[in-house]
């Protein structure tokens, strides 16, 4: 097989990647002038600049106008696979943030159609709706809107989720353990409310993330469904774990 | 040349011994095809049914895969190892789901590691790496484009082995390296022009991301995979 150079744009891509790991730069931190980043590199203007917008998409990188390039903050990171089910708050905290939740609605009201098929319960069966708009450093990051159980969780409106995590109250309060469920992750496009509530533009794209938990038994606690802004927020898996923390980012 | 073979022995039998010691000395590589049914029956001056059945008790037995379409391939002891463990991740759960799917490779190339990749393998900056480019479709739809790249210092055979039949996880265990251990970055990310058209979107549509290093049992990365799902056919899911 023939020997081929590194294409331009992957060359470019992976400098500014490497650039940023073997100096240690941290969120905020400036790069180079484009000039100088080229010039260092040996590639063209066209090609740095197609590589800054790809890494600026994937949230490495951030652009502001007129000053420059800079490493984009980093963002709460969300694990699945290390074993334990972990909430927002506890990913968030984790990572050396601050959650906080501001609640949007909350109450009781009847499971439609939608929302009793995915639980398994009845239609019209009564469920505990709270709508919760959840921050990170204060800053909106996700839109989450959680159906309880009120059959597991009886008299779970009397809590007040501003001040309580709804995963504590239901592991904590009603002793269950999430031990079954689903999870699933895709792309979603914001609507008008959730782009008022989130701070973003309508059809702009995010992460829409929806589940069942359910207990050691089987039995369905709660439906949620989330819009997460993907600046905001982010998903590592860890396969065969343990894997070394250090590996862990790249 | 013809070969001749004994008279007193069905041929079937002779031929698949022979393919069999071939295989034992190393003739055809583990993940390489062998040679066509009608080259071996011009070469052992038979029918192409007398070839089929040599090969048929060799693929019962495990020591050769037929692949529709494409040919027979040799397997390897360690080709089992790979689904030992149980690797569940984000780009896995998706394959799981896919009934129909197959894989259209684009580009494969050797090219230096760069700084970026000699870190990433620990390896020098000169040393080489493997870069494959594969588009994985489901029932004709483009869904994924997946890149790896690939150090050959690891893996110094592995450009005979058709990628487009073998999983690559099952291609390292078969070169002693089994995957023990994955870390997978999940993100959103806009396709520029050239990647959209691929995947039969638009150029700006958002996709998921994944970023994946797969490591062996001593933490030695075998791979960085990137791959770009399109977000509108379903995304990852993970049951427990």
């Amino acid at each position: 097989m023939v020997r081929g150079k590194i294409p331009p744009a992957d060359a470019a891509v992976e400098n500014i990647r490497n650039y940023i790991n073997v100096n240690g730069l941290s969120e905020g931190e400036k790069l180079p002038s484009e000039r100088d980043m080229c010039e260092m590199w040996g590639i063209s203007r066209s090609a740095l600049r197609s590589a800054i917008r790809h890494l600026t998409t994937m949230h490495v990188l951030e652009s502001r106008q007129g000053s420059g390039t800079y490493v984009a903050p980093a963002r709460p990171i969300s694990y699945s696979g290390v074993g334990k089910v972990m909430g927002f708050s506890d990913n968030v905290r984790s990572s050396g943030h601050t959650p906080s939740s501001l609640v949007v609605s909350q109450g009781t009201c009847d499971a439609d159609a939608h929302v009793a098929k995915k639980m398994g319960i009845d239609v019209d069966h009564a469920v505990f709706k709270l709508v919760r708009l959840r921050r990170v450093d204060g800053l909106p990051c996700m839109l989450e809107t959680s159906m309880v159980n009120t059959d597991i969780c009886p008299g779970i409106g009397s809590h007040d989720f501003s001040r309580e995590s709804l995963f504590d109250v239901i592991r904590d309060g009603y002793c269950l353990d999430i031990a079954h469920g689903w999870d699933s992750l895709s792309i979603s496009r914001l609507d008008e409310w959730e782009a008022d509530l989130l701070g973003g533009k309508p059809g702009t794209s995010v992460f829409f993330q929806q589940g069942v938990s359910r207990d050691s038994d089987g039995r369905c606690i709660e439906y949620y469904k989330s819009v997460i802004r993907p600046d905001r927020y982010t998903f590592v898996s860890l396969c065969g774990w343990p894997v070394d923390s250090r590996k862990a980012l790249w | 040349m013809m070969e001749n073979l004994d008279t007193d022995k069905p041929k079937y039998i002779q031929i698949r011994e022979i393919i069999r010691d071939e295989i034992e000395d190393g003739l055809y590589e583990p993940g390489s095809a062998i040679p066509s049914e009608n080259d071996l029956a011009e070469r052992f001056g038979t029918t192409r049914l007398t070839v089929r059945n040599a090969i048929d008790a060799l693929v019962a037995g495990g020591l050769l895969r037929r692949v529709q379409g494409k040919g027979v391939y040799v397997m390897s002891e360690r080709l089992g190892e790979a689904d030992a463990l149980e690797l569940v991740g984000f780009r896995e759960s998706v394959r799981e789901k896919n009934a129909v799917p197959s894989v259209k490779v684009l580009s494969k190339a050797r090219r230096p590691a760069g700084g970026f990749f000699s870190h990433l393998f620990e390896i020098g900056e000169n040393d080489d790496i493997l870069a494959i480019k594969r588009v994985n479709y489901v029932d004709d739809v483009p869904l994924m484009i997946e890149r790896t790249f690939i150090p050959i210092s690891l893996f110094p055979k592995i450009e005979s082995v058709d990628v487009g039949v073998f999983s690559l996880y099952q291609v390292y265990g078969m070169f002693g390296h089994t995957v023990a251990s994955a870390v997978e970055h999940l993100d959103m990310v806009e396709l520029g022009t050239r990647d959209a058209h691929l995947l039969g979107i638009e150029e700006g549509s958002a996709v998921i991301s994944y970023e994946c290093v797969s490591y062996d049992e001593d933490g030695t990365a075998l791979e960085f995979a990137s791959s770009y799902r399109r977000g509108d056919l379903g995304g990852y899911s993970v049951t427990y």
